[in-house]
């Protein structure tokens, strides 16, 4: 549930330092954890999410409030902060996977959970693109709702559906082909 | 393409983390100015205040180079006026000294006509003495110094003609009659100055000491400063004015 203090902060037409440092204490941790997970180092991932929170202060008065919660904006950018940093640093693109994620996406495979196709998983998911590997990681291990994946991307909820089965059945067919 | 790395998820360090969130770091990298090329109003502003400095710099370095010639041009312009006989014009005493004021407004060019009077006429009572050492009779050889203290109507300085006030005799004909008069009634060393008003018809009054030798010296010169004729009064472009004159007279032993 997102409190009605924000939901007032995020009606104001023009926000100021202190609504923006209400909002800066509520998702800092969401966010750093999420950049963090993605390049694995505190340094990176401190940098990164202090450039995100100064972009989202920068175009914050841009945002206005139409049901989808501010958090689901903050992952965007930050997902588009981390995306540019990667493509110009060239660094290694980290993916942190959890069981749960894993037993996931075996039974949207339909593969059964036996142990051998579990271990399979991570170095099969190393084979795919970026963009498949990004809505992945949204919807398994970030276990966002579709909406929220089709708002990041920047996709309707139906094309999000189809990309997501898509790649699903691309994972299936490595594992049985 | 980004190579991609799968790794087993593990747990953040909130102390770790915390040491991040830092709000005012935060405010401060919001509150700095960005740089680059694109950013040309900073540089511009940057470029305008060197542009000052540096003028001013050159200004207080040359500030004497620039103010003497527009100084001179002015001495120039008022220079054809020639000095004449007794009468002290402006420009001489401005030549002497061009880096004072270079522009003086008539009212204060006259108020400068009288200082330059008093120290014309200071040169002259040195000169005077000279005079009466060719006169051997005499025991007290002095000389007069005048000052105007009335407010001259302002003139136009080129025509302005100021004649001190004088004895209606010669100067070593007023002397020997100084000497005559006060000759043996008093037998002292030193200098008695007094200084007394010259009014409009000549009359002198307001007798004052100036420089004291003794109670009898003093009032025997004023005794016979009162019984003096009048004198010629001082005048400027040849009307009389109220003017002031001190006459030091000295005392000599004979022996």
């Amino acid at each position: 549930m997102i409190p009605a203090a924000e939901i007032n902060i995020l009606k104001k037409p023009k926000k100021s330092k202190d609504d923006f440092r209400v909002l800066y204490n509520q998702y800092f941790e969401q966010i750093f954890d999420f950049v963090f997970r993605k390049c694995n180092d505190y340094e990176t991932a401190g940098d990164l999410t202090s450039n995100v929170f100064v972009k989202a202060w920068q175009s914050l008065n841009e945002f206005k409030y139409e049901g989808v919660p501010f958090s689901a904006w903050l992952y965007r950018v930050a997902s588009n902060e981390c995306n540019s940093f990667f493509r110009k640093q060239k660094n290694v693109r980290f993916l942190s996977i959890d069981e749960t994620g894993l037993h996931q996406i075996a039974e949207e495979i339909e593969t059964g959970l036996t142990e051998a196709y579990l271990n399979q998983i991570p170095d099969l998911l190393e084979q795919l693109e970026t963009s498949e590997i990004n809505l992945i990681e949204l919807r398994f291990f970030e276990r966002f709702s579709i909406r929220e994946i089709a708002y990041q991307l920047n996709l309707t909820e139906s094309n999000t559906k189809v990309k997501l089965h898509r790649t699903l059945k691309k994972l299936k067919k490595i594992i049985c082909p | 393409m980004n190579r991609v790395k799968v790794i087993s998820r593990t747990e953040i360090d909130p102390k770790k983390r915390a040491a991040f969130k830092d709000f005012d770091q935060l405010e401060s990298k919001i509150a700095s100015p960005k740089r680059g090329w694109k950013h040309w109003r900073y540089y511009s502003v940057l470029a305008a205040v060197s542009a000052v400095s540096v003028l001013l710099i050159y200004l207080t370095k040359f500030a004497d180079n620039h103010s003497s010639p527009s100084s001179g041009k002015v001495i120039e312009a008022e220079a054809p006026h020639p000095p004449s006989h007794e009468v002290i014009s402006i420009p001489k005493r401005q030549q002497q000294n061009p880096s004072s004021e270079p522009i003086l407004s008539e009212k204060f060019s006259s108020t400068d006509d009288k200082q330059q009077e008093t120290t014309l006429r200071t040169e002259s009572s040195r000169k005077i003495p000279s005079m009466e050492e060719e006169v051997p009779s005499m025991e007290e050889t002095s000389s007069h110094v005048e000052r105007v203290d009335e407010v001259m109507p302002v003139t136009d300085p080129a025509t302005y003609q100021y004649v001190k006030a004088k004895p209606n005799m010669s100067i070593q004909a007023f002397y020997k009659l100084l000497g005559d008069s006060l000759h043996h009634k008093y037998h002292a060393e030193g200098k008695v100055g007094i200084r007394f008003k010259v009014q409009k018809d000549g009359q002198l009054s307001q007798f004052t000491i100036v420089s004291s030798l003794d109670a009898k010296a003093d009032s025997l010169v004023i005794g016979l400063f009162e019984q003096l004729p009048p004198w010629q009064p001082a005048t400027v472009n040849d009307s009389p004015v109220v003017s002031y004159a001190e006459v030091p007279f000295v005392f000599q032993d004979p022996d």
